[in-house]
């Protein structure tokens, strides 16, 4: 009798896996049946090309939203790599510093921020930059509708990620260790720089997270890059512009009534889907080591 | 100390800035939102957030529609994945063969990283159209008088609930599978001793790490509670006062700011409107992120 | 240079020197066909003027106009009084001028109803006026049915009506609250106009909110028994079947080309110096009198700031003195857009080249 319910209990519990990963199998399913018909019909132009006109029979391309999801991550990684990483070496390498914890619990609480609230407060950190620079009389150096909005957006969401997996796997370092470097007679700094080779696995991984969590983002680019759909101008303008991304694209078209721009959402959504699941295949290997 | 030591010194020290840059930055996103969002609470006070109504033209705002559409899909959302990850964690942890569990986990985190405009997508042509078609052909009149409609394209609250579901059900998996792993292996072999079956020591590990499964499902409930995207695009984003009615459209907090953003400047109060929900959800989070801070603090294992 | 007609009309167009990129934003109602004409003035202008147009609403397209941020905003209904006030008070030049014309269809999704037989289904603004207040409930009222042909009367089914609206700021919302304000006083003081308005109709049930016309569109098709309100455009692109509204002198009339135009025309009085306020401008074009008019008709209006760095103005002149023109021409017009007549087109480009002398 017990056996009986043991089993139907622990058929149970597999059932509740499966109810939870089926939804998931199909959604990789889906976009990719989809996505890969829809690339298939317009390659390899579908990655160069521009939109097709809401209702055509024709499908376009995504070109400007994979150049406006490069431009982003690329700037919003200058930004926010550097400065998670030197944070979160200063934390776990001073000791008396009360700088360290405090940002560690700030840090904490801002990978709980939902993201749109990091794109609103960026456009009203903006929009405050521009009043206080206007009552100087100059002109605020970021637009409020820009690749450098949307990345300094973007630069915030990935940096708790960073920061996190940087001190954790500093911190993880066994005590003998860091004992031995600094006992060598050490400096802070160069201790840090050997601690950082030491798990620059573990830190790659982090940035690969960090780096993964800004690609496929959407909300904070609402208020921020306001999306374009045609290729920019030039090199150093195309920042101070409004851009695109592959996320905002999949959302408006994918919102959009036009069958075609439908269809292209589905494409967009396996490129991006693609690249994601490409991207934590190398953080696994990266987190092995 | 040697020139050579003052100058990494300083270097090291300068790193600070990178920590000073980042407190500052979310102390001004803090004030920021604090400051912008009181200004509707002073307008309309208390009726902000007890009221349903959300009029541009009437330069009217209450956000009690929102409000209860997020708690209401975050509570279903976190009662469903609640069921999905312990059963998943369990499947993983106990019960799959040694081979699959990397591929089978592998596959669970995986989903924790998967964009979440691409679960709207799903959500939107695949999950929406079946719980419209499943709520017209199997859920009697009598219960839709109750619980609602969805919209025609079976947009609705208990949609973006699944929805929710679905993507939170990882991260839990993920944290209640690491509890399970560090009950002490003493007691599983003490446990199978007495003679329980898999199922009663199952059960009794949950109970041994209940603490853990709550904190997972609070950590949950907050996620829910901010996901805009995908819940945007199911919701159906419509003013619902009656947001128990889970069949019908509705919104939820993120998704009214999501929506109503792009319109708000051409409005005097919706701006400010905008930011003061924006502040409720910024509150709700915080009281999660305390809450669960207090009672992970009291199981330092 | 270039030279662009349309009816009797003819301006000579420059381009400028170099490439310019302009923002725009705004309308999401004219946003295929704006598509359209920066695709089709890209090719004209060999890529000298390049444009970049987001369909974020009517509403944002004017706030971000005035913040500057956009180069121009297109919207369905011209500055608001709240925007008008600022820039008076801040003394900014700045014009308005319309671009293409539109038309708010009611839309309706009704099983049973047969078109060869009855025709298209007949609505009043009173009625809809009461539909969307919530006090007209089912189908088979008597103030729906008295509204019908004859034989038709007992196709109405007692089902409760969906009513659709927009549930995000829009100005094809803004166009048929006007009218509903127009037509009803209770919805005039219940409700009002605007880009966002609270739907009484939802509150019962029977109401629901959908993103953008496509959206609205897509949920009266999938949406039995439904009806719904969306620009002219977009009824014709989805092959929906729209309701004969009965005009001011009592006649049911279908919205056309034709029965825009005559509306058109009879409003078409001067419109105001650019840089007044236009609120009662929309006005002018709705419930007009005449046999053969449509009673729900609109305009695009475009804003521009005319204290402009000269690459921008001569881009933005060119843009939409050629949209005024040659724009206006069938084989320009994705179909469902509606031409301005000629007297409007005239006075608009005759403020663009007063104001930005390009």
């Amino acid at each position: 009798m017990r056996k009986i319910s043991s089993y139907i209990g622990l058929s149970a519990m597999i059932a509740l896996f499966v109810a939870g990963i089926a939804p998931i199998a199909h959604l990789i399913a889906i976009v990719s049946i989809k996505g890969i018909q829809v690339i298939s019909s317009n390659f390899p132009s579908y990655l160069f090309q521009e939109r097709a006109l809401p209702g055509s029979s024709e499908v376009g391309g995504v070109g400007p939203y994979i150049l406006g999801t490069l431009v982003l991550v690329a700037i919003a990684s200058a930004m926010g790599i550097p400065v998670s990483i030197f944070a979160a070496i200063y934390t776990t390498q001073s000791i008396r510093s009360r700088v360290g914890p405090v940002t560690s619990t700030i840090v904490r609480a801002l990978i709980e921020f939902p993201t749109i609230i990091v794109g609103l407060t960026v456009y009203g950190m903006l929009r405050w930059l521009e009043a206080v620079l206007g009552l100087l009389g100059i002109q605020s150096p970021i637009p409020r509708f820009s690749a450098l909005s949307g990345a300094i957006a973007l630069a915030i969401v990935m940096l708790p990620f960073i920061y996190t997996q940087t001190e954790e796997s500093l911190r993880g370092v066994p005590i003998h260790l860091r004992e031995a470097i600094y006992s060598l007679g050490a400096s802070r700094i160069a201790a840090s720089m050997i601690l950082v080779r030491y798990v620059r696995a573990s830190i790659l991984a982090g940035i690969g997270i960090g780096v993964g969590k800004a690609m496929g983002e959407t909300a904070p680019l609402l208020f921020t890059a306001f999306g374009r759909d045609i290729y920019p101008e030039s090199s150093p303008r195309m920042l101070f512009e409004p851009i695109g991304s592959l996320t905002l694209a999949i959302y408006n078209m994918g919102l959009s009534g036009y069958s075609n721009w439908v269809d292209s959402a589905w494409g967009a959504a396996f490129i991006l889907l693609a690249i994601s699941i490409g991207l934590f295949i190398a953080i696994r290997i990266l987190s092995a080591r | 100390m040697g020139r050579k030591m003052a100058r990494g010194e300083m270097l090291f020290r300068s790193f600070a800035l990178s920590n000073i840059l980042i407190i500052a930055i979310v102390a001004v996103m803090v004030i920021l939102l604090g400051s912008e969002g009181v200004m509707i609470y002073i307008k309309e006070g208390v009726s902000f957030i007890s009221t349903s109504i959300w009029s541009g033209a009437r330069e009217s705002y209450g956000i009690l529609f929102a409000l209860g559409g997020s708690i209401i899909t975050s509570i279903i959302a976190i009662i469903i994945a609640l069921a999905i990850a312990i059963g998943s964690a369990v499947t993983l942890s106990e019960l799959a063969p040694q081979s699959m569990r990397l591929f089978l986990s592998s596959l669970t985190d995986l989903s924790a990283s998967i964009p979440t405009v691409i679960y709207g997508l799903w959500g939107l042509y695949i999950l929406a159209p079946a719980v419209g078609w499943i709520t017209r052909e199997w859920i009697p009149e009598s219960v839709r008088s109750i619980l609602g409609t969805p919209g025609s394209i079976g947009t609705s609250l208990l949609t973006a609930s699944i929805l929710l579901s679905i993507m939170i059900s990882p991260f839990a998996t993920a944290m209640i599978r690491e509890a399970l792993s560090s009950v002490p292996r003493s007691i599983d072999e003490a446990l199978y001793s007495l003679g329980l079956t898999r199922f009663e020591v199952v059960v009794l590990k949950l109970r041994y790490i209940r603490r853990a499964i709550a904190t997972a499902m609070m950590i949950a409930y907050g996620r829910a509670v901010g996901e805009t995207i995908a819940v945007s695009m199911v919701v159906g984003n419509v003013v619902n006062p009656e947001f128990w009615r889970i069949l019908s459209p509705g919104y939820t907090i993120s998704s009214l700011i999501a929506d109503q953003y792009q319109n708000a400047e051409s409005y005097n109060y919706m701006v400010p409107a905008i930011f003061g929900a924006a502040l409720v959800l910024f509150v709700i989070g915080v009281m999660i992120n305390i809450y669960v801070t207090l009672i992970t603090r009291g199981q330092r294992l | 240079m270039l030279t662009s007609r349309y009816g009797d009309i003819v301006v000579y167009i420059r381009m400028p020197e170099s490439p310019v990129s302009l923002n725009g934003g705004g309308s999401t109602f004219v946003y295929p066909q704006m598509q359209a004409w920066i695709s089709r003035f890209r090719n004209i202008s060999e890529s000298l003027v390049s444009i970049n147009y987001q369909g974020i609403g009517s509403g944002a397209g004017e706030a971000q106009w005035f913040s500057r941020v956009l180069d121009f905003g297109a919207a369905d209904v011209p500055i608001s009084n709240s925007t008008y006030s600022k820039l008076a008070s801040a003394g900014a030049g700045f014009i308005q001028f319309p671009i293409i014309a539109g038309s708010v269809v009611i839309i309706y999704n009704l099983p049973g109803w047969d078109g060869s037989v009855c025709g298209s289904l007949r609505l009043s603004g009173e009625v809809l006026a009461s539909i969307y207040l919530g006090s007209i409930i089912y189908w088979d009222d008597p103030r729906v049915r008295d509204l019908q042909v004859d034989i038709c009367r007992s196709k109405l089914p007692h089902e409760p009506i969906r009513a659709i609206h927009r549930s995000d700021g829009s100005g094809t919302t803004a166009l048929f609250t006007l009218y509903l304000s127009h037509v009803s006083s209770e919805w005039s003081r219940r409700v009002g106009y605007g880009y966002t308005v609270e739907w009484p109709r939802d509150a019962l049930g029977y109401g629901e909110g959908a993103r953008g016309n496509d959206g609205v569109a897509a949920k009266v098709k999938g949406t039995a028994y439904s009806i719904g309100y969306v620009e002219y455009s977009y009824a014709v692109a989805n092959k929906l079947s729209f309701a004969a509204l009965k005009n001011r002198d009592g006649y049911f009339v279908l919205p056309s080309p034709q029965s825009v135009s005559e509306a058109l025309r009879r409003g078409a009085q001067d419109l105001p110096e650019p840089s007044q306020y236009w609120g009662d401008v929309p006005r002018s074009f709705i419930d007009k009198e005449g046999r053969d008019t449509y009673p729900i008709v609109g305009l695009v209006y475009v804003f521009i700031y005319t204290d402009l760095p000269r690459d921008k103005a001569i881009a933005l002149s060119a843009f939409f003195r050629w949209i005024l023109t040659e724009g206006q021409r069938q084989d320009n017009l994705v179909e469902g857009y509606l031409p301005l007549p000629t007297e409007l087109a005239k006075q608009a480009i005759g403020y663009i080249e007063k104001a930005l002398k390009y």
